[in-house]
């Protein structure tokens, strides 16, 4: 070999190898294919599997009321019969060959499908996940068989008084655009939909430059790459689905309202509702609001020790769940029905004191960025799982924001906070959902009938 | 000639075994039995203090009591007042909590090596010198019973419960882990503080440790932490298979949208041949209830087959359905079938592959690693069974499942909670 063109192979290895390490963080490593797919490579050798995982945009935020949970049958739909397995039995036979578990989930803003196979099944797993997810076939048999079982998961969520709960508040919080936000879906839409209905979300999002192939555990990036170009480069790429069917911003809360919701339950449930940020428009209150959660979330907390470590409250959490079409903020508390009224009480008096400067400690601020960075570790050991928080995150924030997540919380000031409490909490209309039973519905209704007024005001002061 | 496949699962097996086997050290100090696996792959350590026993070790009136006073001493210590005990804690992130169950109950550490240090010193201190405050014990005891109630909320974990009392009666499982309003809230700070003294002996102990944690820096901390403790007498208990002579039904009426269903039977326990081999029928069993209640017949969202873990065991299938007749005579034709039918080759090869799948995503975790290590130490079976799980497995023949089926699955005792539109008792009574 003549000695320049060892140098140029030299080289051209250096360059490859940096631009891995370039993107190399926490073991990820990520390149785009051609069409458009964003491939990311999780590596963690601590047990000999793969876990492999498809990532899509869509999800409730994707649905006009017309396809309103069809997100979610279709997640369903995709382990029946595609072009090259005929039914779902020859599906879940093709998967115990791999020796493979799988699952699906779908949320607000990502549905994702994974399976975990042995190493040497790789090749074979990618090519089972290529075919179900370019060439399904919605036969309408196996279509009206998935409806009852998706209804079966909707029955099973209302046998839960949570489920109602959530609902009420949801309905009212996101109130023009529900559909946006209701991922289990409407039960109407569900029965009547059609194969043709999901060859268009089909069309629509499964689209190379739509997803993500992610590939975690006892894997390389090398292995990985050439894997994933070799089976899915052939995947056409589509338009993108967000330059046609944009997502509407959710118009604020219009008023301070309350509801009230009966269900055979020993404890009452408080959950208090705002509009909070959207990652893509205000990143840097997100960041803020995971802080702040997690300062709260401390037993040194004045929040914890006012109102659990008093007796008040059996736990309370505040949190922000992020989205980028508006994630929602959340208080929830729990108490007794003897200790209600007090318990409310003391929820307001927090939330006032939150955006003083004395409301948490330094000690507290550094804690809470210690806790979300060493919690992100504790993850990292579990390859088969953190590959879903790895596609979460890209699906919602895109994979920057998680790679430079812990970062940008270092970052987090008092100011920070403030400016996310007084933006998005302080002073702005929330929906205040209380969970009961049928017995104690009368007393916490008189109670926040006679002081809804006054809790506005407090919180406005 | 061996096949492809067969010599791919040989492969793993091996490799998995080597994988289990490796740096896993026993050693005894004062009387306590330590068991660590060094792990070098990653900066976590678990460290778990066991407590022998469970619910077999109290009595009726004590319903609760040790699960009680483990969240209680982590409230606060002799040496780590509660400010300082949350404050140290919180500011490395390393977290300490509690479990119980029927068998055992166990402190359990979490946190990166570079805090190991400073965590184990409170860890221990909460296992050494827990203070029992009044005020803490007024408050927790208040969360347990408010959860306790809850359960009767939730009509899954409501099932669970139910299915639970009518399969151990008058077998030292009826008495409750959590306890009940009655027990919890006559426990008195004596109480609790003289139960602890009496289970702090380190014969009633095992301690399990995985990580990138040395034997000699281990040995160091528990000698200095635990050389003065009472040795005791701890004898293994091993609480009494349960057999029911007849199969039946208990309906807890409810207005609910479905039907909450479980039929439990006796079962062998995990770690012996039967125990293995039920793994697998389960598994196998799980997938067809799956493919012909849900998939051929969507009778239901959520069939299922599963296997519990306790010393005295059971197996149960597990459905929600708006149709109970229809869908119990589906699951009930797959026992059937189990027990008449061998399975073929091909499934078996399949179903013991997927399974080494499943057995690998339960041990991902150090701490999954020391949960492994320490059930089958208490179980009585010794930590090194945990090794020789997939050498087990890859055994299990046709026949074996077969007649794992016949000698078990009968007499299944099912709960039934919600309101059906009819019910035909008698499609219940296998």
């Amino acid at each position: 070999m003549p000695k320049y063109l060892k140098y140029i192979l030299l080289f051209q290895l250096f360059i490859v190898l940096s631009s891995l390490s370039f993107s190399q963080k926490f073991g990820i490593t990520t390149q785009v294919l051609d069409n458009g797919l964003e491939v990311i490579v999780v590596e963690n050798h601590s047990v000999p599997l793969v876990t492999v995982e498809l990532d899509v945009k869509n999800g409730s935020y994707t649905e006009s009321p017309e396809y309103d949970g069809l997100s979610h049958l279709y997640e369903h739909m995709f382990f029946k019969a595609n072009a090259k397995i005929p039914s779902q039995e020859a599906y879940m036979e093709r998967l115990r060959e791999l020796g493979a578990t799988f699952n699906g989930t779908t949320s607000e803003e990502r549905v994702n499908y994974f399976i975990t196979f042995p190493k040497d099944s790789l090749e074979q797993g990618l090519v089972f996940m290529y075919d179900a997810a370019t060439s399904p076939l919605f036969l309408e048999q196996e279509l009206i068989n998935e409806r009852p079982v998706v209804t079966g998961e909707y029955d099973r969520g209302e046998a839960n008084p949570f489920f109602h709960l959530n609902r009420a508040v949801s309905e009212k919080v996101w109130w023009k655009y529900y559909s946006r936000k209701n991922v289990i879906g409407d039960r109407e839409v569900i029965l009547t939909t059609t194969p043709e209905k999901m060859q268009i979300i089909q069309n629509r999002f499964y689209v190379p430059n739509n997803s993500a192939l992610l590939l975690a555990g006892d894997i390389t990036p090398e292995e990985g790459f050439a894997l994933a170009e070799k089976i899915f480069s052939e995947w056409e790429r589509g338009p993108n689905p967000f330059d046609e069917y944009k997502v509407p911003e959710h118009p604020p809360i219009q008023e301070i309202e309350v509801v009230v919701v009966e269900k055979p339950v020993s404890a009452v449930t408080m959950m208090y509702e705002w509009q909070g940020p959207s990652v893509g428009k205000d990143p840097k209150s997100t960041y803020a609001a995971d802080v702040l959660s997690f300062i709260l979330g401390q037993q040194t907390s004045k929040f914890q020790k006012d109102l659990v470590e008093s007796g008040l409250a059996l736990g309370v959490n505040f949190g922000y769940y992020t989205l980028n079409h508006t994630g929602p903020i959340t208080l929830f508390a729990q108490t007794t029905p003897e200790k209600f009224d007090a318990c409310q009480k003391a929820l307001f008096e927090e939330l006032e004191k939150m955006t003083d400067p004395n409301y948490f400690t330094d000690e507290q601020l550094e804690n809470a960025k210690t806790i979300l960075a060493t919690n992100e570790q504790y993850a990292r050991e579990t390859a088969s799982q953190f590959v879903h928080t790895v596609g979460f995150w890209w699906a919602v924030a895109g994979l920057d924001y998680y790679l430079n997540y812990i970062e940008n919380l270092n970052k987090v000031t008092r100011e920070d906070i403030k400016n996310y409490l007084e933006t998005y909490v302080v002073n702005k209309n929330y929906v205040l959902g209380v969970l009961t039973s049928p017995e104690n519905a009368e007393k916490v209704s008189l109670t926040l009938n006679i002081k809804k007024g006054e809790l506005k005001n407090d919180i406005e002061k | 000639m061996i096949s492809k496949s067969k010599l791919l699962l040989l492969i793993l097996i091996i490799f998995c075994a080597s994988v289990f086997a490796q740096d896993i050290q026993s050693f005894e100090i004062n009387g306590l039995k330590i068991i660590l696996k060094q792990n070098t792959s990653n900066d976590i350590i678990s460290a778990n203090m066991f407590f022998k026993g469970g619910v077999s070790v109290l009595t009726e009136d004590q319903a609760g009591i040790e699960n009680l006073t483990l969240v209680v001493a982590q409230k606060a210590t002799k040496n780590y007042p509660k400010e300082q005990l949350n404050a140290e804690l919180e500011s490395m992130n390393s977290q300490i909590n509690s479990n119980s169950n029927q068998d055992y109950s166990s402190l359990n550490l979490l946190c990166v090596k570079q805090n190991f240090e400073k965590s184990w010193n409170i860890f221990s201190d909460i296992i050494l010198n827990p203070l029992f405050s009044e005020d803490d014990l007024n408050l927790e005891r208040d969360k347990i019973i408010a959860n306790v109630k809850q359960v009767n909320d939730n009509p899954d974990a409501y099932l669970q419960k139910i299915a639970n009392e009518e399969f151990y009666i008058d077998h030292p499982y009826s008495v409750s882990v959590n306890g009940t309003e009655t027990t919890l809230s006559s426990f008195t700070k004596k109480d609790v503080s003289d139960f602890y003294s009496q289970r702090l002996k380190t014969s009633n102990m095992l301690l399990v440790v995985v990580g990138n944690v040395t034997k000699s820096e281990l040995e160091k901390k528990v000698s200095e932490s635990f050389r003065k403790l009472d040795k005791g007498n701890f004898q293994q208990i091993v609480p009494p298979e349960v057999i029911h002579a007849e199969p039946s039904i208990k309906i807890v009426d409810r207005e609910l949208p479905t039907n909450y269903i479980q039929g439990t039977y006796s079962a062998p326990s995990r770690g012996t041949e039967d125990g293995y081999t039920m793994l697998i029928m389960n598994s196998v069993l799980r997938d067809r209830v799956w493919e012909e209640v849900r998939t051929k017949r969507s009778l239901s969202y959520a069939p299922s087959a599963f296997y519990r873990a306790n010393f005295s065991n059971y197996g149960a299938i597990y459905v929600s359905a708006v149709d109970p007749d229809t869908t119990i005579k589906v699951m009930i034709a797959e026992l059937e079938k189990l027990k008449n039918d061998p399975i073929s080759d091909v499934e078996l090869r399949n179903k013991i592959r997927q399974f080494i799948t499943f057995y690998y995503l339960g041990n991902e975790t150090n701490q999954a690693q020391a949960n492994s290590l320490a059930f089958y130490e208490l179980s009585g079976v010794g930590y090194n069974e945990a090794k020789n799980f997939l050498n087990h497995i890859n055994k299990i023949t046709s026949q074996d499942i077969q007649n794992v089926a016949q000698k078990y699955i009968k007499n299944l005792q099912f709960v039934l909670i919600g309101n059906p539109k009819s019910l035909e008792v008698s499609s219940f009574m296998y």
